[in-house]
């Protein structure tokens, strides 16, 4: 059924017969009964006056048949609107200003919801999405201290089997991959997923298939939406073409759609590969897998940790005491979101909301000083009998006139605005959640539209609706009914202007706090340095098993850099400069000698060249730093900063 | 005889009945029920149409277009099955209810 029918369907369901019909009887009707009365010997003329005086006439009889059947009040309704239409459309500077400050307000809230609910309600595409569980260890005494943990494919399959499990997808953080097409290698980030990652995932591909568990083995390819809108122009007739990486020719077979940005943490991944695939690639170990749980539904959180915990560490075979600080810490994917955006979208939503009320107040402040103007008449109404209810709906009418009119500008508004965070600030957001208008939000804003209309209307309706016709009517001299009402204008004024002063500290405070950041001490100076990812594809392995054929191979490329003209000093790492950039832990155990009881102590290792410190002017506290010697033979040496030193070797000097 | 004057909301179940006995126009309706009532109701006109559209609406009449004896084209009145059931339960109410207000006001001083 198309969509016009259904409405007139609807339509039939509330109205079942059209005026005309309704007349057309009514007529039949009236000429029975005139012709009856012509019969009993009445003159055509008197007959005719007589039926019509009995019956009435045809004219309104659509009006009575509306009214019997219940729809009177929405013909009323209709022509409150359109009498407020008009009103507004009388006075356009009233109605720009009073729609405007609304739609601000409106506009802005819409945005901020649409934002949160993008961001924290619904952020990501996968099927049971809130079913679904990061995993990894947490410190029990310093529940922000934790560590992800991997597993391999038979330890996957044993975690399947726990009764609160549903199901386990692994996945890999990115690999680097070189494409080796023709043209320029490029260096792209491949994840590789289990056979069940279609299944587990549920995103409907945009093209083609995602990883089925018949590609085992297969060098097949899905690719991300960026990365095929970005090498492949978008080109839809991509399927079953050939992507070349790291010199194997792979079969493209799907195209995943714009929403599906698997994943965060381990870095979006611009192709997605099956995991059997992995083992031509590692040399080594069984390749493991970082673990997304799925619970069962109905599971807690709690739960699932307490029945997992034991399962995993027996899966893992960690039986070591020092691994009793630790538990199991399953986490919905959507928490890390909400812990850094959470507060930060309250306090904006808390702003805008600030926003709106005050828009709202303007707004009863306009209709009532338009209210004095409307005084005579109102009057009138009232003095020919319309009710304090009629009036005060007609009043209310125009309100959410207002108000929706106001609503259907800030959402307009709304569509560019929500995208605002997101332009300013890419990174903060999950990489999944696209901003959109649907329907959660259209219905927000109408509620929105019609909570404002009724919270700012409902006021000056019910203020200016009481109104003596005796008072009003004589003259237009309001002055006398308008002076007690005084203090109460000031109230709301005064409201408007607290509200806008405590928006405006807000900001401020904001804004500060944001420039404090900005000046805060990095440890180093970032003036004038630029850092470069390198990934290393090293065509020939074998050739650079020596520490030594590494290093001088790291510098060859350190001296073609540095001979680039501009270029002042270039330092290598394995890193880029702090913060670091990758989110996935690289700390790594060490011993000191000497010392080595109780737990293992762990540090963030970063492997630099020699003129790292001095390029970022991180100034030396103590002892030197290594030769050009030391740095191609691949010695053993380190440099510890402060932090280290004091928090390790406080009792002795740290160099040696 | 004087005419009657009808207590509100009893219009509705004559039109029930009028239909009841075989499918009519309005116009016809309000002719059968005079006939019956041997011509001594009068119903106010204007709220008659009133009626017969809220009967309509509420589903216990079913009008369709036809021919009237006299070759016009009329809107029939039919009863549906709700209106039946309707018709059957308002009767009933209304016997009740006239008994027991007739017993009331044929009571004599001094019998309880």
């Amino acid at each position: 059924m198309s969509l016009l029918a259904a409405i007139r369907k609807l339509w039939h369901s509330i109205a079942p017969r059209t005026g005309s019909d309704v007349e057309e009887e009514f007529r039949s009707a009236l000429d029975a009964y005139q012709e009856d009365l012509i019969r009993q010997g009445l003159p055509e003329e008197e007959a005719r006056r007589k039926a019509r005086i009995d019956l009435g006439q045809p004219a309104t009889q659509n009006e009575t048949y509306r009214d019997a059947i219940g729809l009177r009040v929405f013909d009323e309704l209709g022509g409150d609107i359109r009498y407020g239409l008009r009103a507004l459309r009388r006075n356009p500077g009233f109605t720009a200003v009073a729609v405007l400050s609304l739609a601000v307000g409106i506009g802005a809230t819409t945005a901020m919801f649409s934002l949160i609910y993008a961001v924290l309600l619904h952020p990501f595409p996968y099927a049971d999405a809130d079913r679904i569980m990061n995993a990894h260890f947490v410190k029990t005494k310093q529940p922000d201290v934790f560590q992800w943990f991997t597993l391999s494919e038979a330890q996957l399959d044993d975690l399947r089997l726990a009764a609160p499990v549903d199901s386990v997808l692994g996945f890999t953080t990115n690999g680097h991959l070189e494409i080796t097409n023709d043209g320029l290698p490029e260096d792209i980030q491949g994840v590789y997923l289990t056979k069940n990652a279609e299944t587990f995932l549920g995103v409907r591909p945009l093209f083609g298939r995602m990883i089925e568990p018949f590609d085992a083995g297969h060098p097949v390819v899905v690719l991300n939406y960026r990365f095929w809108q970005r090498y492949f122009g978008g080109d839809p007739h991509v399927i079953g073409r050939m992507l070349e990486m790291d010199h194997a020719p792979y079969t493209i077979v799907g195209v995943m759609p714009r929403s599906f940005a698997f994943n965060d943490f381990g870095g979006v991944g611009d192709v997605y590969l099956p995991a059997s695939l992995m083992d031509a690639v590692a040399n080594g170990p069984a390749p493991t897998y970082l673990p997304w749980i799925k619970l069962r539904p109905h599971v807690t959180v709690a739960t699932a940790n307490a029945a997992l915990d034991p399962i995993v560490r027996e899966i893992m075979k960690i039986h070591s005491e020092a691994s009793l600080a630790w538990h199991l810490g399953l986490q919905p994917i959507i928490v890390p979101y909400q812990q850094d955006l959470g507060r930060t979208l309250a306090l904006l939503l808390a702003g805008v909301v600030l926003l709106l009320i005050i828009g709202c107040a303007n707004c009863s402040i306009l209709l009532l000083a338009r209210g004095r103007t409307r005084r005579h008449e109102l009057a009138i109404r009232t003095a020919i009998g319309a009710s304090r209810w009629r009036i005060v709906r007609q009043l209310l009418v125009e309100a959410l006139v207002i108000s929706c009119t106001g609503a259907v500008l800030g959402v307009a508004a709304s569509y560019w605005l929500a995208r605002l965070p997101l332009v300013l600030s890419p990174d903060s957001f999950p990489a999944e959640s696209v901003i959109r208008i649907n329907a959660p939000i259209l219905a927000f804003s109408v509620a929105l539209a019609l909570l404002c209309g009724i919270l700012f209307g409902l006021a000056p309706a019910l203020r200016l609706s009481r109104n003596d016709p005796a008072r009003s009517l004589p003259g237009r001299q309001a002055g006398v009914v308008a002076a007690p009402r005084k203090h109460r204008w000031s109230v709301l004024i005064a409201a408007q202007v607290a509200l806008t002063l405590l928006l405006m500290a807000t900001a401020g405070t904001a804004i500060r706090g944001f420039l404090r950041l900005t000046q805060m001490p990095l440890g180093y100076d970032p003036a004038n340095v630029m850092q470069l990812g390198i990934p290393l594809h090293v065509d020939n392995p074998a050739s650079l098993q020596s520490r030594e054929a590494r290093a001088s191979y790291i510098e060859q490329i350190r001296e073609k850099i540095a001979s680039v003209p501009g270029v002042l000093t270039v330092a290598v790492g394995t890193d880029a400069t702090p913060p670091f950039s990758d989110p996935v832990d690289t700390e790594s155990s060490f011993n000191i000698d000497g010392t080595g009881d109780g737990e293992q102590p762990q540090a963030r290792v970063m492997l630099v060249g020699q003129r790292y410190f001095a390029a970022l002017r991180i100034p030396l506290l103590q002892g030197r730093l290594w030769s050009t010697d030391e740095n191609s033979t691949g010695d053993f040496i380190a440099v510890v900063n402060r932090t280290f030193a004091t928090r390790y070797l406080s009792s002795s000097n740290a160099l040696g | 005889m004087k005419p009657v004057e009808l207590p509100q909301g009893t219009l509705e179940m004559l039109i029930l009945k009028a239909v009841s006995l075989g499918p009519l126009h309005g116009y016809g309706i309000l002719l059968r029920i005079q006939q019956i009532s041997g011509e001594r109701l009068e119903i106010l006109q204007g709220s008659f149409y009133t009626a017969i559209y809220r009967l309509e609406r509420r589903g216990w009449i079913r009008g369709e277009w036809g021919e009237s004896e006299n070759n016009r084209r009329a809107r029939f009145y039919s009863l549906t099955a709700a209106g039946t059931r309707q018709l059957k339960a308002e009767t009933a109410k209304w016997t009740d209810m006239a008994a027991v207000v007739a017993g009331i006001l044929r009571k004599k001083a001094g019998v309880t």
